[in-house]
């Protein structure tokens, strides 16, 4: 029995009938044998076959038995070599990258940034819009606006909810054992506010008996800040605006109800006893509601009982609710709802960023395969398969787009780390990181990466034309031809692409411009402002007495132009609205709008900044006793006496905290913005203090130089009137301006930065392109230069290659922004999703950029030495 | 003539099979008479118990298989033992005779005893 060979050629491997057969064959072979012996040892042949048989032993299971196992060896097999296979390729890959160090290095960091700002992106999209809301049955809570008596009437007579509870928030001066006073956002909370969202991470909250308890339960963020995460922090006291509470419970950092700057919870009941009126004042909308729909029930049947409720109350109860209309939300929407625009138009745009990358890498690969030509011609003349070529090239796109995707996670976790210090004030900031499903879809972007850009320049590669190069003078149908169409054609797309998104930031950038432009209707520069607390003060009078005795006071200080007091911050809130009658006038449904509602200093407007129109301003004669006077502001005056004079018409308030009294108008001022910037204006209607007031006012200080200057001053001189006045926070309008468009402010550089990173890889891969297709025409270029050609010709055909590519970019990316842009139009400010101007910049813009890529390359074409480009192979 | 022939325990099979193939390489149908042979019709090899046990051998990477022709023009499935084959050989043989010599110890007769 010699082992001579005969090694049957392999086709990789064995089906099951084959391996069936040899089997077979081998059974057949022993059994042949044996009888062959047994017939020489002189038995029959069939004697011979049954005992051979015999002695064998079940040959049936023994069949089924050595083919179940040779199956299984196979499958062993098989694996093995695949396995063998990929650490070839992984190794050769590797080796490929290595002797090209420079294209790895680019090739990696393109896709580093296009995964990494990717992933940043996605892991804000993720914790902010993915995830649920961190409450119990986030997606069945509800909130909306309203007042007490209103809520009471919905609890009542609504049967969509499973359970209701009630807020309202308050500014407090929070003062504790140790450390300066501060001013704090809080909100006061009916017993059922805790059980419907979440529990506390430390002690407990509310009980229903405690509604009237001085209690308090504080956030994370205060209870590190303020006692530096003391768990022995539940029994001690703080002291809100004067009133001491104890602490009951510590919220865990997730639970921002009603949003993040909200830090200490009390019950609702401690704080409407010293308001009593404010619990029976149908119009004092300033009360939110939550609420947990019933199962089954749904966002339509909601708002048609809320549609019935309104209709009801506002015939019982006219003078209050007509007209008003009850609405609510999804809690998710509420909190959410602003930022969800803008955050998946980042995601679309870091998108195509990410397109852009790959195109570039994949160009960066198509150059590289024409190189390896060769090398890919001898590999498939010695017997490498098409596929197992493929395979091995996309490999290498594996390993680039692996090195790029780790690098890129880095980036990502880097850039959210630094994220919250650009101090926007995004919803569930907190929840945003890298968590296994961001990097899950890391992962899923980097192999989606991989083969978008690895795919084409693998079939190219490992193709039939590639053949070709083994022929004489080299590089024959390598350089134009497919290769060429594919890395033209890409180009194209990453112009498109990039026209998209600069076209986007060049919208936000105009509404951005456009908004801070906006006549705020003051004058912010210059003004500091803070919040001066009148409760302490039992009786009215005192309170504007009080008031009055500060504004003396900080007027004497040095450096103040003007001092007055108002009862609206712009740009956060004007806090109040009333009803109102003109004398003389049939009251309609113009008149039974709404407008706000100012209680003000005599000098308030000039302290603003807001020159008296028509008429006067308030003076010291307009005190509590003498004759009730308004003023109004432009709008409401251009509304009620078109073309006239309004100075001497009769008004009358229509609002239950107000005795109903004709008061005078006596001037007209401008339109101040008391919602924000974006604000359309409003009809506003101003009272002197004294006729009216509140228990609180707003503070405006007008500077001579930087307000800030004036902070320590302005605070000492408040304490010297009453200590408890002494003002927690003081800032600056000209910051509360700037912050109001903080947000957008942010979406629009983070925007324009992909933008500006989309162009940069896009002119990086004109210039690939144009600089490569140079290098293969340096022969041709030799020849016309020598033939006498003016260099400047050569510039000028290289530069329409490239500007042909840019227009027909620039072309295909404007239609496609014209498309897409109409989904921004919700954050747009005064400017069109179609804006002409911006569309004409953004192409302009383009093609210069491309004029600069494809210049460079045609310069240095120019200055080809045409002996060199003769001898150039 | 048949005597009482002996069921082989697997792991004695393999033992057998692969000193069998220490002396050199063999298809199935040899390794089977040899066997035979050597232990005059002793041992009995059910053939079927032993290609499992070739099997077995072939995954542990103690023997290699590969397609030959006979001199008579057939086609057989030669059994070859491996490097790591032999010093799996060495070391069972080595655990086999400390067997078998601790065995026959205690059935050894002891002086004085009645036989």
């Amino acid at each position: 029995m010699s082992a001579g060979g005969s090694r049957r050629l392999r086709w990789p491997w064995r089906t099951r009938s084959e391996i069936e057969a040899e089997v077979d064959e081998e059974i057949a072979f022993h059994l042949d044998m044996r009888t062959r012996q047994l017939v020489g040892a002189g038995l029959s042949s069939e004697a011979a076959r049954a005992q051979a048989l015999r002695e064998f032993g079940d040959v049936a299971a023994a069949r089924a038995s050595l083919r179940a196992s040779d199956e299984r060896g196979e499958e062993r097999r098989r694996r093995r070599e695949w396995l063998a296979e990929v650490r070839q390729d992984g190794r050769f890959s590797l080796r490929a990258l290595r002797r090209n160090p420079g294209f790895a290095l680019v090739a990696v960091l393109t896709l580093a940034l296009g995964i990494g700002a990717n992933t940043a992106i996605f892991s804000v999209v993720n914790g902010i819009l993915l995830r649920p809301l961190p409450y119990r049955s986030a997606d069945r809570l509800v909130v909306a606006g309203m007042s007490l008596p209103d809520y009471r009437d919905v609890v009542e007579r609504s049967n969509v909810f499973e359970a209701t509870s009630v807020w309202a928030t308050n500014i407090y001066k929070l003062a504790t054992d140790s450390g300066e006073p501060e001013q704090v956002m809080g909100a006061v909370v009916s017993p059922a506010f805790f059980p419907m969202l979440a529990a506390p991470a430390l002690g407990r909250t509310f009980r229903p008996e405690e509604d009237r308890a001085p209690l308090a339960v504080i956030s994370h963020g205060l209870w590190q800040r303020r006692f530096g995460g003391d768990r022995g922090v539940l029994g001690r006291t703080l002291r809100l605006s004067g009133d001491v509470y104890t602490i009951v419970g510590v919220m865990p950092p997730s639970f921002e109800f009603p949003d993040a700057s909200f830090e200490v919870w009390v019950p609702l009941g401690s704080a409407m006893v010293k308001v009593p009126e404010q619990e029976l004042n149908r119009s004092l909308r300033i009360f939110r509601v939550l609420g947990r729909l019933r199962p089954g029930v749904d966002m339509a049947r909601v708002r048609a009982d809320a549609r019935a409720i309104s209709a009801r109350l506002a015939r019982e109860h006219p003078d209050t609710n007509e007209g008003v209309q009850l609405e609510f939300e999804p809690l998710y929407d509420r909190v959410v709802g602003a930022v969800r625009p803008a955050l998946l138009i980042l995601l679309g745009a870091v998108g195509f960023v990410l397109l852009i990358a790959c195109a570039n890498v994949a160009n960066l690969l198509l150059a590289r395969t024409t190189a390896r030509a060769r090398e890919m011609a001898v590999r498939r003349a010695l017997g490498a398969g098409r596929g197992r070529l493929a395979r091995q090239l996309l490999t290498e796109s594996v390993v680039l787009a692996l090195a790029g995707g780790a690098l890129g996670v880095g980036l990502a976790a880097w850039l959210l780390r630094t994220l919250p210090h650009l101090g926007t004030d995004l919803p569930r900031l907190a929840e945003v990181g890298v968590d296994a499903r961001v990097l899950a879809f890391a992962a899923l972007a980097t192999l989606a990466t991989s083969v978008l850009f690895g795919l084409a320049p693998a079939l190219h590669g490992a193709g039939e034309a590639v053949a070709e190069a083994l022929k004489e003078g080299g590089r024959g149908a390598v350089g134009g031809g497919r290769g060429g169409v594919l890395r033209r054609g890409l180009i194209v797309a990453e112009i498109a692409l990039s026209m998209v998104v600069l076209v986007g930031a060049g919208l936000l950038v105009r509404s951005l411009v456009r908004m801070l432009d906006q006549d705020v209707g003051f004058q912010p520069a210059g003004l500091l402002t803070t919040n001066v607390e009148l409760f302490h003060y039992e009786n009215p009078a005192r309170r504007a007495v009080m008031l009055d005795q500060v504004i003396r006071r900080v007027a004497a200080l040095p450096g103040v132009a003007a001092v007055g007091a108002g009862t609206g911050l712009p740009p956060r809130t004007a806090q109040r609205g009333t009803g109102f009658l003109v004398a003389g006038r049939v009251p309609d449904e113009v008149e039974r709008a709404r407008a706000y509602f100012l209680a003000v200093t005599p000098a308030y407007f000039a302290a603003m900044g807001a020159p008296v129109l028509r008429g006067r301003a308030f003076r010291d004669s307009d005190g509590a006793g003498d004759a009730p006077v308004v003023i109004i502001n432009k709008t409401l005056a251009a509304r009620l006496f078109p073309g006239r004079d309004p100075i001497g018409a009769q008004l009358e308030l229509v609002d239950p905290d107000q005795d109903s009294t004709w008061r005078t108008i006596v001037g007209v001022v401008p339109d101040i913005r008391y919602q924000g910037l974006d604000d359309p204006g409003d009809a506003a209607i101003y009272t002197p203090f004294p006729q009216t007031p509140f228990l609180w006012a707003n503070l405006m200080v007008r500077a001579h130089g930087p307000p800030r200057r004036l902070e320590q001053a302005l605070r000492a001189a408040i304490e010297s009137v009453d200590p408890q006045l002494t003002p927690a926070r003081i800032e600056a309008m000209e910051e509360l301006v700037s912050e109001s468009v903080a947000q957008r402010r942010f979406h629009t550089l983070l925007l324009t930065g992909f933008a500006l990173l989309a162009t940069l890889l896009a002119a990086v891969g004109i210039y690939g392109v144009i600089a490569y297709s140079v290098s293969q025409r340096t022969r041709e270029i030799g020849v016309r230069l020598a033939l006498g050609a003016a260099p400047r010709a050569v510039i000028r055909s290289v530069l329409r290659e490239g500007l042909g590519l840019a227009l027909a970019g620039v072309a295909i990316g404007l239609l496609a922004a014209l498309g897409l842009t109409r989904m921004m139009t919700s954050l747009l400010y005064g400017v069109s999703p179609t804006d002409a101007t911006t569309l004409a910049g953004v192409a302009a813009l383009l093609v210069v950029v491309a004029g600069v890529a494809s210049g460079v390359p045609a310069w240095r074409a120019a200055r080809v030495d045409p002996l060199v480009a003769l001898r150039h192979d | 003539m048949t005597v009482e022939s002996l069921e082989l325990l697997q792991g004695t099979l393999d033992l057998l099979v692969l000193r069998t193939l220490a002396w050199q390489p063999m298809h199935g149908y040899g390794i089977s008479q040899w066997i035979r042979g050597r232990t005059g019709d002793v041992l009995l090899v059910q053939d079927a118990a032993l290609y499992q046990a070739l099997r077995r051998l072939e995954r542990k990477g103690w023997v290699d298989a590969e397609w030959a022709t006979t001199e008579n023009n057939r086609r057989a499935r030669v059994y070859r033992l491996t490097a790591v084959g032999r010093g799996q050989l060495e070391s069972e043989l080595s655990a086999w005779n400390r067997y078998a010599e601790a065995v026959s110890r205690v059935l050894a007769p002891i002086p004085g005893e009645a036989s």
